[in-house]
C-alpha cells in the first residue's frame, strides 16, 4: 500500500476536524452528548492510524527501497 | 420494562409484533452492520500453509464462484443477525437465530476440503438438533403466557416458566456454537477470513441478545 | 471527550508497563522502564507500514479501526454510567476483533492465535454470572444505579465477593504474560498480533491501553462504587499490581488446560448464581 502524502494529510485533517467540531458543538451544547461521542468513536481510530501513517508518509525523497522477503 | 439495556431508543410496531432498540441492542446491531459491510467490501485472504517435508510454503487461492456463494451466505448471516438484534417478538427471534445457524453452515460448507466439510456436517447436525429446544422454549412460553411479545412479557403479570427460558438459551447456544466449536480447528482450515469471522460474530451476537431477553422476560 | 480517550490510552499503557516491571522484579530481573509500552506505541507508529500481499486488505485494516472504536465506545459507556451489559458485550466483541486480526493476514501463526482467542470464549461466561449476581442485588444493570446502590449499602466487593473474583479472573485472562494469555503464546510468535506491524501495531497498542484502563476502571466502579477520580486511579494501580504478581508466579497454561480451568471457574460461578437465585427473595 502506498498512499500519497496528500491523501494521508487529508485523512488526518478530516478526522481531526471532525473531532474538533464535535468537541466545539458539545461545548456550545448544540448537540447531545451521545452524538459527540459517536463522532469521536468514529473519528478517533482514523486519527490514530493516519497520524502514524503521516509521520512516515513518502514525501518524494525515498532513498531506501524495501528489499525484504 | 426492566431497565437493563438502557431506555428504548426506537420502537417499530406491527400490531403487538414489534422491533425495538435499546442502547444495548442498537450497539449490537451496529456491530453486525459494520461487519456485514466488511464482508461486502473485503476480498478473502490467501491463507499461507507450510508444505511438510520441505521449506516450501504455498498460498491458497479462493475461486470466484466459491467466494460469491460464501459472500452471499455471510451477508445472509449478517442480515439474520441484525434481525435478531432488534426483534421484539420471541418467535421472530428464534426464526432469526435458526437462520443464523443455517447461514453459518453455508459459510463453511462451500469450501472444497474434506476436513472443512466434515466439520460443517457435524456442526449442521448440532445446529439442527438445537432448533428443538429453541422453538420448544418459545412454544412453552406462548403456551403458558399466551403472548410472544418481549415488551408484553417484560411488563409483568406473566409467570414465564424458567424451563422455557433455559430452553431458549440452550437453543441459542446450539445454533451459535461456532465459537465453542472452534476448538475443532477444522472449521478454520477454511480460508476466507471475512466470512469465517461472520460465523463467530453472529454466534456471539445472538448469544448476547438472548442474555438480554432471558433477563428481561 | 478526546482528552479522556488520550488519557485512558496513555494511562492504560503506563499500567501495562508497570505490569511488565512488576513481573520482572518478582522474577528478579531488572525489567523495562515503566513507560516502555508508551515508547513501543510511539516506536511502532514511526515504522514503515504496508499491507501483506496475502492479507484480506480491507479486513486487515478494518479490524484495527473497529478495535480502537469499540474500546473508545466502552470508555464512554463507563463514563456515562450506561448499562454494563454494553460494556460486557464490547468485551466479548473484542474476541471477534482478535479473531479478525488473526485470520485476516493469512499467516498460520495469526490464524491459530485467533482460533485460540475464540476457543477461550469460555472465559467470558463468568462475566454473565457477574452480571446476574449484580442484578440480583441491585435490580438494575445501569452503572449509575449500581454506584447509587453502593453508596447506600456499601461496596459490592464485600456484598458479593465471588462476583468480584469472577470479574478479577476475567481481567486476568486478558492480561499479557498471564496464565490464560494463550492467544499470544510464544510458540505462535506473537499470536494474533504477529502480522500486524508498524502503524497497525501502534493501533493494537492503543487498543490494549484503552482496554486495560476501561476494564480496571469498570471494576472499581462496579465493585467499589463512587470514589474520587484520583483515588480510583490508585485503586486501579493496586489491582493491577496484584494481577502482575499472579502473572509473575504462574506459568502459561496449555490451550486446552486454560479452557478447562476457565470452564471450571464458570461452573463454580454458575453454582454461586444458582445459590443467589435460591436464597434471594
Amino acid at each position: 500500500m502506498n498512499m500519497k502524502r496528500t491523501t494521508i494529510t487529508c485523512g488526518l485533517a478530516a478526522s481531526a476536524i471532525v473531532i474538533a467540531i464535535a468537541w466545539g458543538l458539545l461545548a456550545a451544547s448544540l448537540i447531545p452528548l451521545w452524538a459527540a461521542e459517536t463522532a469521536i468513536v468514529v473519528a478517533f481510530p482514523v486519527l490514530v492510524l493516519f497520524l502514524g501513517l503521516w509521520w512516515r508518509a513518502p514525501g518524494g525523497e525515498e532513498d531506501i527501497p524495501f528489499i525484504g522477503y | 420494562m426492566l431497565d437493563i439495556g438502557g431506555d428504548n431508543l426506537f420502537v417499530l410496531e406491527f400490531g403487538d409484533i414489534l422491533h425495538y432498540y435499546t442502547p444495548y441492542t442498537a450497539t449490537l446491531f451496529l456491530v453486525a452492520l459494520i461487519f456485514t459491510g466488511l464482508v461486502i467490501a473485503s476480498r478473502p485472504e490467501k491463507q499461507v500453509d507450510i508444505a511438510f517435508g520441505g521449506d516450501a510454503y504455498y498460498a491458497k487461492e479462493t475461486t470466484l464462484s466459491e467466494m460469491r456463494f460464501r459472500r452471499f451466505m455471510a451477508i445472509a448471516c449478517g442480515l439474520a443477525t441484525m434481525g435478531a438484534m432488534g426483534s421484539g417478538d420471541l418467535f421472530n427471534f428464534t426464526l432469526f437465530a435458526s437462520l443464523v445457524g443455517i447461514a453459518n453452515i453455508g459459510i463453511v460448507a462451500a469450501v472444497k476440503s474434506r476436513h472443512v466439510l466434515d466439520a460443517a456436517y457435524e456442526y449442521g447436525i448440532v445446529a439442527m438438533v438445537a432448533t428443538l429446544p429453541l422453538f420448544g422454549g418459545a412454544a412453552l412460553i406462548l403456551a403458558t403466557t399466551g403472548t410472544l411479545s418481549i415488551p408484553a412479557l417484560a411488563a409483568g403479570g406473566f409467570a414465564v416458566p424458567l424451563v422455557g427460558k433455559a430452553f431458549l438459551a440452550l437453543g441459542v447456544i446450539g445454533e451459535g456454537m461456532a465459537p465453542f466449536y472452534a476448538a475443532k480447528a477444522e472449521m478454520f482450515r477454511a480460508p476466507g477470513a471475512p466470512y469465517v469471522i461472520m460465523c463467530s460474530l453472529s454466534s456471539l451476537l445472538i448469544f448476547l441478545r438472548v442474555v438480554e431477553i432471558v433477563i428481561t422476560i | 471527550m478526546i482528552e479522556y480517550l488520550v488519557f485512558a490510552a496513555a494511562f492504560g499503557l503506563l499500567l501495562l508497563g508497570l505490569h511488565r516491571k512488576v513481573i520482572a522484579r518478582v522474577q528478579m530481573r531488572p525489567g523495562p522502564p515503566v513507560w516502555q509500552e508508551i515508547l513501543h506505541a510511539l516506536k511502532f507508529s514511526f515504522k514503515s507500514t504496508w499491507v501483506p500481499k496475502t492479507a484480506s486488505a480491507t479486513l486487515y485494516v478494518g479490524v484495527v479501526l473497529i478495535g480502537i472504536g469499540i474500546w473508545s465506545a466502552a470508555l464512554f459507556v463507563v463514563l456515562a454510567g450506561e448499562s454494563i451489559l454494553i460494556l460486557f458485550a464490547i468485551y466479548m466483541l473484542h474476541k471477534v476483533v482478535e479473531h479478525g486480526f488473526g485470520l485476516s493476514s493469512g499467516s498460520p501463526y495469526g490464524k491459530f492465535g485467533g482460533v485460540r482467542s475464540v476457543i477461550s470464549a469460555a472465559s467470558e461466561i463468568p462475566l454473565f454470572v457477574t452480571i446476574a449476581a449484580i442484578y440480583f442485588f441491585t435490580g438494575s444493570l445501569l452503572l449509575d444505579d449500581i454506584i447509587a446502590y453502593q453508596t447506600v449499602h456499601g461496596p459490592l466487593l464485600l456484598i458479593a465477593p465471588p462476583a468480584a473474583i469472577a470479574m478479577y479472573l476475567v481481567i486476568l485472562s486478558k492480561m499479557p504474560y498471564g496464565p490464560f494469555s494463550i492467544v499470544e503464546g510464544k510458540e505462535l510468535v506473537s499470536g494474533y498480533k504477529t502480522e500486524h506491524f508498524g502503524v497497525w501495531r501502534a493501533g493494537i497498542a492503543v487498543i490494549d491501553g484503552t482496554k486495560t484502563f476501561v476494564l480496571l476502571f469498570a471494576f472499581v466502579a462496579i465493585f467499589i462504587g463512587a470514589v474520587p477520580f484520583s483515588l480510583a486511579l490508585i485503586i486501579m494501580t493496586v489491582i493491577l499490581v496484584s494481577l502482575s504478581f499472579v502473572c509473575a508466579v504462574t506459568p502459561m497454561l496449555s490451550p486446552y488446560d486454560s479452557v478447562t480451568v476457565q470452564g471450571l471457574i464458570t461452573g463454580l460461578m454458575l453454582l454461586y448464581a444458582g445459590y443467589l437465585w435460591w436464597v434471594m427473595p
